[in-house]
């Protein structure tokens, strides 16, 4: 078990007093973790680096809902 | 059959017929359950946002926003537009459902907490199933009924035998391929009305002419939809929004993860868009039949704008697409319950060691058993409206528990089950003693929330290696397989 892997089983036990143990993750560490999966420890887990799928997305798609309901507040002002 | 040309009928029967002849095709690559139930986890990205689309977007939504608009105005978008701030959240989630590498959620509520409650959550989405299929039929063939005049009976049996066909014969795989087809038509029926109809009432103006201010405003203020409503509805969505049963097959059977966030994401955003078209449709039908429907009978004004405004051939057009959603939601639907109920019921408790084409062929009758329990929903249903607030409403009891489950390691069976007791004890009670739906709705969220904390707390934990397993299937992203090899964790092949 490397010093990383340890880490992340520490910082699981630490918040749910149980003892997964995760197994290290390339792809995790280079953006693909889960942003709903670590929630509760997000405090300590956070960066951009970790989560750049999750948080790029995320926003990305809050965009979508404004311009959604932008259309559909500008259609009923049309011919008003 | 009376109201329609020979043209329309021309146009409907060869739909039907190539439709039908496509999904018989593609369903000879079916091989086995996983190719039947997740179309082996190999869909692109299109393939994954026509799904997402047409399996979340019905011909009775169409029916049910129209319906809804036309007596209410623009806010009766928000019978479909609760979800639009759960959107965001389907990418976040769609990972999450892929990662599991579950074929169905009760799959996750046994892996996760225990086999009771994978028996329980069988149960309630097999009910749910019905429920949905029996609203999706009764729907469009009230709307075909007012355009044909075609006995509603006969549309029920003659579009079920349809997607029975379709869904048996060829699993997840048949229905997805077709879903391009479905996807195009459903942009059609969302928007094909509304040209002639702004054409009919003068244009954009003619509506501000003939309709009161207030029939244009998204806020909700109406007594039928107040903004308390609304918002309880969007937070109904998004808490109930993991637990819907055909969810993990829609989100989880892409190729890969991005291929999930993508198709589950923007699929559904293409939805939203097309709600627009409908809540615009009832505008307008709201000018052309003036008091024509009362509330009981709104829903039908769909049906009578189609046969009033469309020409022939494009009213043939219509129903095909009408036919078409229902063929490709039902057929969804149908596939992920009798997945459900081999897997999660069958397989493991009642024969746990046949062949797999044994599992097929046990898919397939239960495929056409849960039709017919759908059948029975149709005959029996309330309006489109509240059916569709029926399952908003107890599916997200049902999605408490499994959202504690994803973030909170230490919830466990007993809490789970505390809540979904507790939080469907009172939401009964508030039903017996006629409160209102947004009450309803708070009132048992709340509990339920309250009681999975609560009693996951003072009971003991899941066991270590139970948690062990499922938190290293979400910590382990699709193609890093080898580290669930690491710790002998087998998952169904990638």
């Amino acid at each position: 078990m490397n010093v990383e892997e340890s880490k992340i089983i520490s910082e699981t036990q630490k918040s749910s007093d149980v003892a997964p143990a995760i197994p290290r993750s390339k792809l995790e560490e280079e953006g693909h973790s889960l942003l709903i999966v670590d929630l509760l420890r997000l405090a300590r887990t956070f960066s951009y680096r970790r989560y750049r799928l999750d948080v790029i997305g995320f926003l990305l798609a809050w965009l979508w809902v404004v311009l959604l309901l932008a259309l559909g507040y500008w259609i009923t002002r049309i011919g008003a | 059959m009376g109201g329609l040309s020979k043209l329309d009928l021309a146009v409907v029967f060869a739909y039907l017929a190539g439709i039908t002849a496509f999904g018989l095709y593609v369903s000879r690559r079916v091989k086995d359950t996983e190719g039947f139930f997740m179309g082996n986890r190999r869909f692109g990205k299109s393939l994954m946002v026509a799904q997402a689309l047409t399996t979340g977007t019905r011909a009775d939504y169409a029916i049910g926003v129209v319906g809804a608009s036309y007596e209410i105005g623009m806010a009766g978008i928000w019978y479909q537009w609760m979800y639009i701030f759960s959107t965001p959240f389907f990418w976040l989630l769609s990972p999450i459902f892929r990662r599991m590498r579950y074929t169905t959620t009760a799959d996750f509520f046994e892996e996760r907490f225990s086999k009771s409650l994978g028996v329980g959550y069988s149960f309630f989405a097999l009910y749910l199933f019905m429920l949905w299929q029996g609203t999706i039929i009764k729907g469009a063939a009230l709307t075909i009924a007012g355009i044909t005049g075609v006995q509603e009976t006969w549309i029920i049996w003659g579009v079920t035998a349809l997607f029975v066909l379709f869904g048996v014969a060829g699993g997840l795989v048949a229905t997805v391929n077709t879903d391009f087809i479905q996807g195009i038509f459903i942009i059609i029926l969302s928007f094909m009305l509304i040209p002639f109809g702004l054409n009919a009432v003068g244009g954009f103006s003619g509506l501000h002419d003939r309709l009161a201010p207030q029939m244009f405003s998204l806020i909700a203020g109406t007594q039928e939809l107040s903004l308390f409503h609304v918002m309880m509805l969007v937070i109904s969505g998004l808490v109930g929004i993991v637990a819907q049963p055909h969810h993990m097959a829609v989100a989880g059977s892409g190729k890969t993860e991005m291929n999930c966030r993508i198709g589950w994401c923007y699929g559904n955003f293409i939805k939203r868009l097309c709600t627009i078209g409908w809540a615009l449709t009832g505008l307008i039908a709201a000018v052309l039949f003036v008091g024509a429907y009362d509330h009981k009978g709104r829903e039908l004004v769909f049906g009578a704008m189609i046969k009033q405004l469309l020409p022939s051939g494009l009213i043939g057009l219509m129903i095909a697409a009408i036919i078409g959603t229902v063929i490709a939601s039902c057929a969804a639907f149908m596939v992920s319950g009798s997945a459900l109920f081999t897997r999660n019921l069958y397989k493991k408790y009642l024969k746990p060691a046949a062949e797999d084409a044994h599992y097929l062929l046990v898919g397939r009758i239960v495929s056409a058993a849960l039709t017919v329990g759908s059948l029975l929903f149709a005959l029996y249903m309330p309006s489109v409206i509240q059916a569709t607030l029926i399952f908003v409403k107890t599916v997200a009891l049902v999605g408490v528990p499994m959202w504690a489950g994803i973030v909170w390691a230490r919830a466990n069976s007993s809490g789970a089950w505390a809540s979904l007791v507790g939080s469907t004890t009172v939401f009964l009670t508030a039903w017996i003693l006629r409160w209102t739906e947004a009450w309803q709705m708070l009132a048992s969220l709340l509990v339920g929330v309250a009681l999975v904390i609560v009693v996951s707390m003072v009971t003991r934990p899941e066991p270590a290696d139970r948690l062990r397993r499922f938190f290293t299937l979400l910590h382990t992203p699709v193609g890093e397989e080898k580290n669930l090899e690491r710790v002998e964790l087998k998952v169904a092949a990638d």
